[in-house]
């Protein structure tokens, strides 16, 4: 792996957003892709900004990583931007080109729409980049436990996602690996026609889902020796357990989202 | 072909909080039709090194020459094919870059890629298998039903069979028999010998860098530890205990029969057998 980036990929560290439990950042970051929707003027945007900006200097992380780990997502950003500025015909018109015209209205809405947009990938980005996959994973398992009850394999889908989320650096790796082999028996990746870069990715593809399997197959084989039975009766090496950082932040984080509903109009 | 390598230094990931410079100031030679062993610990960019003779890895700073190529990071891009064709990889565990439906297939597939001319390709095949040890009916089988040393067998025929002038070894017997890894190792060696192959070796055994190596590197957190002979290199063992390396059983052997028996005996890679036979009959003398 390695040589790619992974969007958001975990940064290990100590930092206040990194010890939080993982429920508590799971809670924050669902509540507030919900109350982005809710921003409605200047201030009221200017305050959640002012949030999640507290919420990248905590992490300790340099803020120009960050910006380079959500560089897929500007291209959608400015995306939205233009077209809301082409496509909304409200207010008075700033700058009229033949019949073409820039409404008042389609720059103020632009400008929220992929405000907010920037707001939810910044702050859920902050989730990844500090807390490892497992503790996602875990923290799911947890905080969806109620579903069991409704017959929802919920311990089943959390060893789904953990075991992907641990084979992805793996294939990466693989994949790095089988591809340099290749390039030393003369395949080209970079170059030539289409025709033949899909060609290409065969001797790649076939040794990568062989491993794949394989690896498949000993991870179950694995799992079966050693007595995994699905979650009947299974308890957990690690508890996750709410600590005092945990309630102060719950704490300043109601305080600021009542402090919102006071800002917006 | 002479590989020279100035100044290398090599960063994975340069620019994030994972950068991990692998390779610092690195400046070695290696002669034309020479053996060269690489020693060091995990980790110690062994890998990393040998990746950059085919191109596969460009210097972060600094330039690496093999014959007339020159790779740094400045240059506009070349063809890189023209290199590599030149220069054969065995990596770590080449059964794993196996892919064709039938071994021959597999064996072709780089000299098809490299473009040998079409009437040469199957006397080469031919060869090449005779070198690995394999039968003639190997070939119409798919690679997934040989057995794990077979499967290597026939990586290996497939870089052999490209005819290469430089041979890059990253620990090729991981994970054989003992007779297999020896097997190997003589193939090599015997390539070597007859064809004038430059080779480059990663190795953890420290017995085959001692057995077959003109020259050994030691390499420690990305730096060239030491270099020089067998013999120079293993005289030093504070320096190689530093690296994390043992020393190779048999210099072992020697010196606790010195220590003990106050005679001296040189290797000179001697058979465990010849070398019994050596210690008993100067034991006969005194
Ligand atoms: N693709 C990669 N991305 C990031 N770091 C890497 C990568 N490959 C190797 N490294 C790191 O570089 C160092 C040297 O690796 P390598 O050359 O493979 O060592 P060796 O072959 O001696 O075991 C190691 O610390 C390893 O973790
Ligand atoms: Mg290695």
């Amino acid at each position: 792996m390695k040589s790619y980036m992974i969007i958001g990929q975990y940064v290990p560290g100590h930092s206040f957003i990194h010890r939080l439990d993982p429920r508590t950042k799971l809670m924050i970051i669902f509540t507030f892709v919900f109350i982005v929707f809710f921003a409605n003027n200047l201030v009221s945007y200017s305050w959640l900004t002012l949030f999640a900006f507290a919420a990248v200097l905590l992490t300790q992380l340099r803020l120009g990583y960050i910006i380079k780990g959500i560089t897929p997502v500007w291209f959608l950003i400015v995306f939205t931007l233009l077209l809301h500025i082409i496509v909304t015909k409200e207010g008075p018109i700033l700058l009229e080109i033949g019949s073409f015209a820039i409404h008042q209205g389609g720059i103020e809405r632009g400008l929220m729409i992929s405000w907010r947009f920037m707001l939810l990938v910044l702050v859920t980005s902050l989730l990844t980049l500090t807390t490892a996959p497992m503790e996602i994973t875990d923290a799911l398992e947890m905080l969806l436990g109620p579903f069991k009850k409704l017959r929802i394999p919920v311990h089943e889908l959390a060893l789904m996602m953990s075991i992907s989320l641990r084979f992805i650096p793996t294939l990466l790796d693989e994949t790095e690996k089988i591809s340099k082999a290749q390039a030393s028996r003369g395949v080209d990746f970079r170059t030539g026609s289409m025709k033949s870069r899909i060609y290409a990715i065969v001797p790649l593809l076939v040794p990568l889902f062989i491993s794949a399997f394989k690896r498949a197959e000993d991870l179950a084989m694995a799992m079966e020796a050693r007595g995994y039975r699905g979650s009947e009766g299974r308890t957990k090496l690690r508890q996750l357990q709410f600590k005092r950082i945990d309630y102060i932040t719950a704490i300043v984080y109601l305080a600021v989202m009542i402090m919102f509903l006071f800002l917006r109009q | 072909m002479e590989i020279t390598f100035k100044d290398v230094s090599y960063t994975y990931q340069p620019n994030t909080p994972f950068s991990h410079q692998a390779l610092t100031n690195m400046n070695l030679t290696i002669r034309d039709q020479e053996f060269v062993a690489v020693v060091g610990h995990t980790g110690s960019g062994k890998s990393t090194l040998l990746q950059h003779i085919n191109g596969l890895l460009i210097p972060s700073s600094g330039e690496v020459q093999i014959g007339s190529f020159v790779l740094s990071k400045g240059q506009k891009k070349q063809d890189l094919k023209k290199l590599r064709e030149k220069v054969g990889v065995v990596f770590q565990y080449p059964e794993h870059q196996l892919f064709e439906e039938t071994v021959e297939r597999d064996i072709r597939f780089a000299m098809e890629n490299f473009h040998i001319p079409k009437e040469d390709i199957q006397p080469r095949i031919m060869e090449a298998l005779a070198q690995v040890n394999l039968e003639e009916e190997v070939l119409a089988k798919s690679p997934f039903e040989l057995s794990g040393g077979q499967m290597r067998r026939v990586a290996i025929a497939g870089v052999l069979a490209m005819k290469p002038e430089v041979l890059i070894l990253d620990e090729p017997t991981a994970g054989l028999d003992p007779q297999g890894q020896q097997a190997i190792m003589d193939l090599f060696y015997r390539i070597h010998k007859e064809r004038g192959t430059t080779t480059i070796l990663v190795t953890h055994q420290m017995a085959d860098a001692l057995a077959y190596a003109d020259r050994i590197i030691v390499l420690a957190k990305g730096s060239m530890l030491m270099e020089g002979t067998p013999e120079q290199v293993f005289a030093n063992p504070d320096l190689l205990a530093e690296a994390n390396l043992d020393m190779p059983e048999v210099l072992t052997l020697l010196n606790h029969f010195e220590e003990r028996f106050g005679i001296h005996i040189a290797y000179q890679r001697q058979s465990a057998h010849d070398l019994a036979k050596e210690m008993i009959e100067k034991l006969r003398e005194t």
